[in-house]
């Protein structure tokens, strides 16, 4: 009994002597094999990128002047990834719909359309203000100006003297139109969404305030290819996501959705570098330009 | 006679210093306030242009004034150049008053949102020189007011 178990486990011991050759050489062509595809297999490349068959452009990056700045960089970055996956197919329904506020191209109106019309805003409506050349129109701008700013902060001096938020100032007199442009000082903000919330509730309170008023949202203007090199969260992309959401909200609102980007960018869709000096405020030719576009786009 | 010839001299005298008073508002010799604010937004760099009458009057208020001129910056900085020649020294003390509100005001909104420019404009220079008044917002203000000092003779 003995002698046969010996005799077996010497077979076993020749038959795993006479394989292991070939399992030593099995095993090391596995391993060749996978060193030479790890290359090949980035382990944190994103599905995006891996599907895409035009080279991956990487934006410059860029120190930023704080690390809140950090943590914004990195949620646009999320916040453009979800929209571009969550965008619904050109032509769909939706679209259609989002679109229906948007005000067309109309007859020209005279300038005296403006007379009781009111605008507000921050630096760039300021600019508008100084150098369109519409002077019987009223203007509530000051630089910085925020939707949060426009009711907290007191930047309008009043007649009587006093200091007033521009949502006070806006209660001394009646107007039949409110022109809005605001968002550029927001662009920095972590959750855009809150950006649209706190304007459907300023649109909530001008209508509280001018009940009367037909109320235009003008959509952010575009800055310049060089201040999108910058890198910095002033840039395009941002813009087009934060226009999207104020399109959505003049449906939301029902108030009207003015594209005035369309009539300084060019054919790219940026703002050409010779109507702005710094890149993101106008020239007064792009300030009259603007106007034009204004007058040829009421609501109906 | 004698209390007769104090009170004519003293009448005589205060009516000679009332005039002098008068005149001292309008004394100054014409300025040309365009070569002027050439000189002056040189000092600003490029970014300055012209305002027509109707935006002034919506910065400075409806004081009447012989002449007006005003260049702004178009958002860059807080850059601006402001001449006026008022009707009379009433009118020029106005429209001094309104300017140092609006250069306060300022200050305050761009503290925020550009504080360098807040800090140019707390150096900024406003001026009455009789019926003339003198706004610069520069980066500059030393050689602003060399400028000026030699345009009003000061």
């Amino acid at each position: 009994m003995n002698g046969n178990l010996v005799q077996k486990n010497r077979r076993s011991r020749r038959r795993r002597r006479r394989r292991s050759p070939w399992k030593w050489a099995l095993a090391a062509v596995i391993i060749l094999v996978v060193v030479l595809m790890t290359p090949f297999v980035p382990a944190n490349e994103p599905t995006v990128h891996k599907k895409s068959t035009q080279p991956v452009s990487r934006p410059v990056e860029v120190l930023p002047e704080n690390p809140q700045d950090s943590i914004e960089q990195d949620a646009d970055k999320d916040q453009e990834e979800t929209a571009q996956e969550e965008e619904p197919p050109s032509g769909s329904g939706e679209e259609t719909k989002v679109s229906s506020r948007l005000v067309g191209e109309s007859e020209a109106v005279d300038l005296s359309y403006f007379d009781d019309a009111v605008f507000i805003g921050d630096s760039r409506m300021e600019g508008f203000k100084l150098y369109a050349g519409l002077g019987n129109a009223s203007y509530l701008t000051s630089v910085g100006a925020t939707v949060d700013t426009v009711a907290a902060k007191a930047t309008e001096r009043l007649s009587s003297g006093a200091k007033v938020s521009i949502m006070d100032a806006l209660a001394q007199k009646s107007f039949t139109k409110v022109y809005l442009m605001l968002g550029m000082n927001e662009l920095g903000w972590v959750y855009p969404d809150l950006f649209a919330e706190h304007y459907g509730a300023l649109i909530d309170q001008i209508r509280q305030i001018q009940p009367n008023a037909v109320i235009y949202i003008e959509s952010i203007l575009p800055v310049t290819q060089a201040k999108d090199d910058e890198g910095y969260y002033v840039n395009n992309d941002r813009i087009n996501q934060y226009n999207e959401l104020l399109m959505e909200l003049a449906e939301e609102k029902e108030v009207w959705y003015l594209d005035v980007s369309e009539a300084v960018e060019d054919e790219s869709g940026k703002l050409p570098a010779d109507i702005s000096f710094d890149g993101v405020h106008l020239k007064p030719e792009g300030c009259k330009t603007w106007l034009t576009y204004l007058t040829t786009h009421t609501a109906p | 006679m004698k209390r007769t010839l104090t009170a004519v001299f003293l009448t005589a005298l205060l009516t000679l210093s009332l005039c002098a008073c008068g005149q001292s508002g309008t004394e100054t010799a014409d300025v040309d306030l365009a070569s002027l604010g050439q000189e002056l937004t040189a000092l600003c760099g490029e970014d300055l242009y012209e305002l027509d009458s109707e935006t002034i009057t919506m910065l400075y208020g409806d004081t009447a004034t012989a002449q007006a001129l005003v260049w702004s910056s178009s958002g860059t900085t807080a850059d601006e150049v402001a001449l006026f020649q008022a009707e009379d020294a009433d009118g020029a003390a106005a429209l001094l008053s309104t300017a140092q509100q609006r250069i306060a005001d300022r200050t305050e909104s761009y503290a925020d949102y550009m504080p360098d420019e807040s800090a140019k404009l707390e150096k900024a220079i406003a001026e009455q020189h009789g019926t003339y008044v003198v706004v610069c917002v520069c980066s500059q203000p030393e050689e602003a007011q060399s400028i000026l000092d030699e345009a009003f003779g000061s």
